[in-house]
């Protein structure tokens, strides 16, 4: 991408001010005095290209100077603006041009940015169509009437999708790609690495813009493991969920599930079959068991014929005895359990009263310890372990201890107490799932006994029925059965569909963990670090030739972890001089666009600097700056600085050089 | 029989032993200082009084049953013994010896400045003392001297 020309119109009720500037390939400099408008230019450029964001926060004013804004000064005086515009022609690799419009005063929507197709400011034929693309607005860098959307089209860029911190995904922005190409004077001297507007909430924004500044594989790696790691934290959330529902619907069947992995395993089934049992009298029966023996003693029925009153009298008689024995002894087990379970009822509640006293203990501790740091002002003896009366040594407590039998400090008694906590709350954790096992198990137990009783009964109405009829025991057992079967078959299904959905989950979790495995240790791919070393050969070079003199040039290297330049593993920021500061920030943007001379990388080609000699850094540094600028235009890219250094040693420093050189004399912005 | 790993010279060391914390001299400090000023009209108080609060706002039990005696909701053949306890008395020592509290008259204590200082600062410590301030300011300053003569007549 090459600018061409930049054209800025302010009608002041003095008439039309403005100007034109022109760029062409190779090195160009722009020299104007101090406070002449430079950095308006320069800011100009950046919002036409709907770049604000780099320059402030707010969503309201344009962070430009008052001259194109409200007043202008000119050598006349000063003069209302009542309408400013800026124009700007810019030209991709393809050599298609078009020209951005942006009102900057006036009655057009500021956050409209206009497009003629063609290079309308510099041909003098009419342009081809417009159309009006906005900024500043949700979708600017995603949506199709988003400019910058339009932009990244235009460069030719596939803006990768970069995390934010709320866990979305959004296309790298413009904004924070362009600081790494266009030095603004306010804020871009003063860190190593180019500030990057924070406000989009973008994580490592920096890091992802050199990324794709140079096409480097790490991002591709890095956002793979993000998703990777996104999903299994997924796969997690899920399993717990469903781990959760499981166990519920075991409690709601009044059964239990063993050996059901509570976090995310990768092997399914696993070694300990899952299971799922149901309490039966004392002891515990699986499921499928259960069914079995149900359907068994169904189909024995259904296979004999109901039999009739009088062939059964007998055997019902000896049943009916079982089954009264049965009740008995089912009784007697019910009243066991329910003893067992009064006594766990008590239990906790001890347990809990005991915790209570702890915690109750504890706090005493620490009202102590207050009072004790609150009294420490007042000086008070009992606090260092002796009288205040007799001044002789005291222990810390209100009760005769045996003597030499010392105290625990107040900290060792909390901890105690603490250590005593942790203890009986897991006693009483315990206890709790002891308890809520026992309940089930009474619970079972008095269905099966009133089960018991109805047979009973049901024994007794068939031995008083008329011996002709149908045996009323064997329709209502077959009823009994039949309805069980029934429910437990439906429990089976659907922890049949419960284990099912594990197994899947299992599988996503161990895909997912085998595609993190495969992933490269670190996000540096080989060719990756041959572009580092040579971007750092080349900053390492730049330095020696601008005069570096904080440590040896040769030490510095940029991180092929944070991209940052580095001496010795440390960050360069804070241990280097202002000028040496700004040698690095030089070396650091123009070491990318040398380097994109060499390798495949999304570098546009283009680098501006608005007043590059910063904290008197030396005139000789800035000389050298311009030499290695000025072969820019052999390799048909743009350097454009905006500067208001002395004017002949500027010309001495370009003798012989190719290059463009614009003197401004006075204001920038003239009368037309 | 010779176990080598008992040739070895033993050593007895008394650990330091587990109190509980109202039974510290600080902790019960500022429990007197705190019913001294907050249940206590002009921060004076017998001690027979002290001990009946100090026994009152130690557990839940006892809380009741002194909130029961102040509003007077106490069953007719309800009986409350209160427990004097002799630790409350080397407190009481300790606070006159570090004139947190003083002698008043002959049997009673009221709050020195000191002490005053310090019960201030206390009510100020939101994290103190919490159930306890709580009881205080219910029972506020109706635990009257009165109250504690018809309490011991009673169980007399």
């Amino acid at each position: 991408m090459r600018f061409r020309r930049l054209e800025i119109r302010v009608q002041t009720s003095d008439g039309p001010y403005g100007v034109t500037l022109d760029f062409p390939d190779g090195l160009v400099l722009i020299w104007a005095d101090n406070s002449m408008g430079k950095s308006t230019c320069v800011k100009a450029m950046l919002i036409a290209l709907g770049m604000e964001a780099m320059l402030t926060t707010s969503q309201v004013e344009l962070p430009i100077a008052p001259s194109v804004k409200t007043r202008l000064e000119s050598p006349t005086g000063e003069h209302d603006v009542l309408e400013s515009e800026v124009f700007l022609e810019i030209e991709n690799a393809a050599k298609h041009r078009i020209v951005v419009r942006r009102a900057i005063k006036g009655s057009r929507d500021k956050n409209l940015i206009t497009v003629y197709d063609g290079a309308a400011l510099t041909a003098t034929n009419s342009p081809g169509g417009s159309r009006d693309f906005f900024v500043n607005r949700a979708g600017a860098a995603t949506r199709e009437l988003g400019f910058h959307a339009y932009l990244a089209e235009f460069f030719g860029w596939e803006l990768p999708a970069v995390r934010t911190y709320d866990g979305d995904e959004r296309p790298l922005y413009f904004q924070c790609i362009l600081p790494y190409l266009i030095v603004e004077q306010t804020r871009g001297w003063a860190t190593t690495q180019p500030p990057v507007p924070t406000h989009f909430r973008l994580r490592d924004p920096n890091k992802r813009a050199v990324e794709f500044l140079l096409a480097l594989d790490a991002h591709a790696v890095a956002l793979k493991r993000q998703g990777l790691q996104a999903e299994l934290a997924r796969i997690d959330t899920v399993w717990r969920s469903q781990f959760a529902a499981a166990m519920e619907f075991a409690e709601r069947t009044g059964g239990k599930i063993f050996e059901l992995p509570s976090t995310p395993v990768a092997t399914w089934p696993p070694t300990m079959a899952v299971a799922m049992v149901l309490p039966h009298g004392e002891t515990w029966v699986d499921l499928e068991v259960r069914i079995v023996s149900m359907s068994a003693q169904l189909r024995e029925l259904v296979e004999n014929e109901i039999p009739r009153v009088k062939d059964i009298s007998s055997s019902a008689q000896v049943e009916l005895t079982q089954a009264e024995l049965l009740v008995r002894d089912r009784q007697s087990l019910l009243s066991r359990l329910l003893d067992t379970l009064e006594m766990d009822r008590r239990e906790i509640g001890a347990i809990a009263e005991r915790l209570r006293a702890i915690d109750e203990d504890i706090q005493r501790n620490k009202d102590a310890r207050v009072l004790t740091q609150l009294g420490s002002t007042q000086d008070l003896a009992f606090d260092k372990g002796s009288c205040p009366v007799c001044h002789q040594t005291i222990q810390d407590t209100l009760v005769p201890l045996e003597p030499d039998q010392a105290v625990m400090s107040l900290e060792e008694s909390i901890a105690f107490l603490g250590e005593q906590r942790r203890t009986y709350g897991g006693v009483y954790e315990n206890a709790k799932r002891e308890l809520s096992s026992r309940e089930k198990q009474v619970q079972s137990l008095r269905v099966e006994v009133s089960a018991l009783r109805d047979r009973v009964r049901v024994l007794r109405q068939t031995l008083v029925s008329d011996g002709r009829g149908p045996s009323i025991a064997a329709i209502e057992e077959r009823l009994r059965l039949d309805g069980s079967i029934r429910n437990l078959d439906a429990a089976r299904a659907h922890f049949d569909t419960i284990l099912e959905s594990f197994a899947e989950l299992a599988r996503a979790w161990s895909t997912a963990q085998s595609q993190l495995n495969e992933l490269p240790r670190v996000n540096v791919t080989t060719r990756d670090s041959e572009k580092i070393s040579s971007w750092s050969a080349v900053l390492r070079d730049q330095l020696r030739d601008y005069g570096f003199a904080s440590f040896k040039p040769d030490q510095a290297q940029i991180s092929a972890d944070s991209y940052r330049p580095e001496h010795d593993g440390f960050d360069l920021q804070n241990t280097i001089s202002a000028s040496d500061l700004i040698r690095t920030i030089w070396s650091y943007l123009k070491g990318m666009l040398e380097l994109s001379r060499s390798v495949a990388t999304n570098h546009p080609g283009f680098l501006i600097f608005d007043e590059p000699r910063q904290q008197s850094t030396k005139d000789f540094s800035f000389g050298k700056l311009i030499q290695r600028s000025a072969d820019a235009s052999a390799f048909h890219q743009q350097v454009i600085f905006f500067t208001s250094e002395d004017r002949n040693r500027l010309r001495s420093h370009l003798d012989g050089l190719p290059h463009t050189f614009y003197e401004i004399d006075g204001r920038v912005l003239k009368r037309l | 029989m010779e176990i080598p790993e008992l040739n070895a010279m033993f050593l007895f060391r008394r650990r330091p032993v587990a109190l509980p914390a109202d039974l510290r001299p600080s902790w019960r400090i500022g429990l007197i200082l705190l019913l001294l000023k907050v249940c206590c009209r002009r921060g004076r108080s017998t001690l027979t009084r002290l001990h009946a609060l100090s026994w009152g706002i130690r557990a839940e039990q006892t809380r009741s049953a002194l909130l029961a005696v102040v509003t007077g909701s106490l069953a007719h053949n309800g009986d409350v013994i209160v427990r004097f306890d002799p630790a409350l008395n080397r407190a009481v020592d300790f606070a006159l010896g570090e004139q947190l509290i003083r002698r008043c008259g002959g049997s009673r204590i009221e709050l020195a400045p000191k002490g005053d200082a310090l019960a201030t600062a206390l009510e100020a410590a939101e994290e103190a003392y919490q159930t306890e301030k709580i009881f205080m300011r219910e029972i506020k300053q109706k635990f009257t001297e009165g109250l504690v003569d018809q309490l011991f007549s009673r169980s007399n």
